[in-house]
């Protein structure tokens, strides 16, 4: 470009024109700000001690059956963890709003305060234990290995991993299993992606939640299946900021009394056919 | 289930999630071209400190990924000011495309030739008539097929949004794959979806196209 041009660009710079646009573009952010409400749930909530009919907010994914997903039907989310954490909202006298979210913004979620707590069947372990709360846990479980009807691979069970491929949700704990077992870790967005790529044989095995393969693997068309034994006793509880501790002792109080009086027994027959609570 | 009655009865959910998709999609399009145009002129500018804070933008929202911005706008920021899912989507949106459009903005009124610039002048037309009423329109025409890529790359774009928990398209169809386990006829789905979206802006476009081209010899 020639001086001259540059000249008179410098000049059109200058103009109020261009400070117009900024001042324009920073008043319309500031409205946005203010005004849009929509699809937030999670953010008039200060995390704090429970104040009756104030709204509790619940991290879930809701992609994550028979846990926490969506029912066709209804529209509506539903699932053991939802079905416990209404349970819990009921007996505090607080309406509930549940937030999905995708598993690998949970935590970060929670750390922000996006939400009150998490129901989403999170295992609990010394890590996630120095950095939240967890309540007592409602489930027991443990985890088995899933591989293609075929097997090609002849895997057996979780010591058969080593220097295989393993695919697991982004984040979950799973992975954390196949790579102490050795094994390659592939991860997915969800456990749908996971057991359609196993079907296809991309991966070898894939490891999920004994209780997810009891009753969500049969119900569907996916061509594999479960082998071997379940293998480390978990444990999964709602998770709270450090800072809810308040609330959580609350919830805690809840939950003892649903053990108690059967309630959680019910929830968990109703969704598993058994009960998982321990 | 079959999986035709499931596309079927799957439908409702989708239309809701794209109507959030729309509305995210539209105000990141619109954010992104003011962005673009501001600081397009900035850059041109030639003014030492602005030009460079330009300069800075534009070689940062374009050169790192969109689903990192949204996770330092939604979760980095969040100690300072906690914007809502929606709002850090729309701000995500339209800085990320804002640096693309400026760039295009910039070349379409670099190609101006100087010529354009002197005429008016001669004709006593001040630096800002000058730039909006000759240089501008003529720059417009020239960016539109550049910024229509990086407009309809929005709407794709917007399906990242689901990392702040937007329940846009693309959640929701997560969702329904993950409750009925049928997953790629209801990606599909979607995609007819955005590709829907996406036929608007060409219809746009060509419409723009149309009324903004070259009429003289």
């Amino acid at each position: 470009m020639t001086t001259d041009g540059l000249k008179w660009q410098m000049k059109v710079a200058r103009s109020k024109f261009l400070r117009l646009f900024v001042l324009g573009y920073a008043s319309a952010m500031i409205l946005a700000a203010c005004n849009s409400s929509s699809s937030n749930p999670a953010t008039s909530s200060s995390p704090t001690t429970s104040a009756l009919g104030q709204e509790l907010t619940v991290g879930t994914e809701g992609t994550y059956p028979p846990f926490s997903f969506r029912d066709l039907k209804t529209g509506e989310l539903t699932g053991y963890d939802i079905e416990v954490a209404q349970e819990v909202a009921k007996r505090l006298g607080r309406p509930i709003q549940f937030v999905p979210t995708q598993w690998k913004s949970m935590l970060a979620s929670l750390d922000a305060k996006r939400f009150d707590f998490v129901a989403n069947q999170v295992t609990v372990t010394p890590e996630r234990e120095k950095q939240f709360a967890f309540s007592e846990p409602y489930t027991v479980s443990g985890t088995v290995v899933i591989v293609s009807n075929d097997n090609p691979k002849k895997i057996q069970g979780v010591a058969d991993l080593k220097g295989k491929v393993v695919g697991t949700t982004q984040g979950s704990n799973f992975a954390e299993v196949a790579q102490k077992a050795g094994a390659e870790v592939k991860y997915y967005s969800g456990i749908a992606q996971v057991l359609t790529d196993l079907q296809q044989g991309r991966i070898d095995a894939a490891l999920n939640d004994r209780l997810y393969v009891l009753t969500e693997l049969k119900k569907s068309d996916y061509r594999v299946k479960a082998v071997g034994e379940s293998f480390g006793k978990e444990s999964t509880a709602f998770v709270f900021n450090k800072d809810s501790e308040p609330l959580r002792d609350e919830v805690n109080q809840i939950l003892g009394e649903i053990t108690k009086d059967g309630t959680l027994d019910g929830i968990s027959k109703k969704w598993f056919g058994q009960d998982v609570s321990n | 289930m079959s999986v035709t009655n499931l596309l079927i009865s799957s439908l409702p959910l989708l239309l809701k999630g794209a109507l959030t998709t729309i509305w995210i999609s539209l105000l990141g399009i619109l954010f992104a071209l003011i962005i673009g145009l501001a600081v397009a002129i900035l850059r041109l500018s030639q003014k030492r400190i602005p030009g460079r804070i330009a300069e800075i933008y534009v070689s940062f929202f374009r050169g790192t990924p969109l689903l990192v911005q949204l996770f330092i706008i939604y979760f980095g920021f969040a100690s300072i000011i906690r914007f809502t899912p929606f709002q850090a989507s729309i701000i995500g949106l339209s800085l990320h495309f804002g640096s693309y459009i400026s760039e295009s903005f910039r070349g379409a009124i670099l190609s101006i030739s100087k010529g354009q610039w002197e005429a008016a002048f001669s004709l006593g037309l001040n630096p800002t008539h000058t730039f909006l009423l000759v240089i501008l329109p003529q720059a417009w025409r020239r960016a539109i097929p550049s910024i229509w890529n990086s407009l309809i790359d929005v709407v794709k774009a917007s399906s990242l949004t689901s990392v702040v928990t937007v329940e846009e398209l693309t959640n929701i169809a997560d969702q329904i794959s993950s409750a009925s386990a049928v997953v790629l006829p209801i990606l599909l789905e979607a995609a007819a979806i955005y590709w829907a979206l996406t036929s608007l802006l060409d219809i746009a476009q060509r419409y723009l196209e149309r009324r903004y081209r070259y009429t003289d010899s």
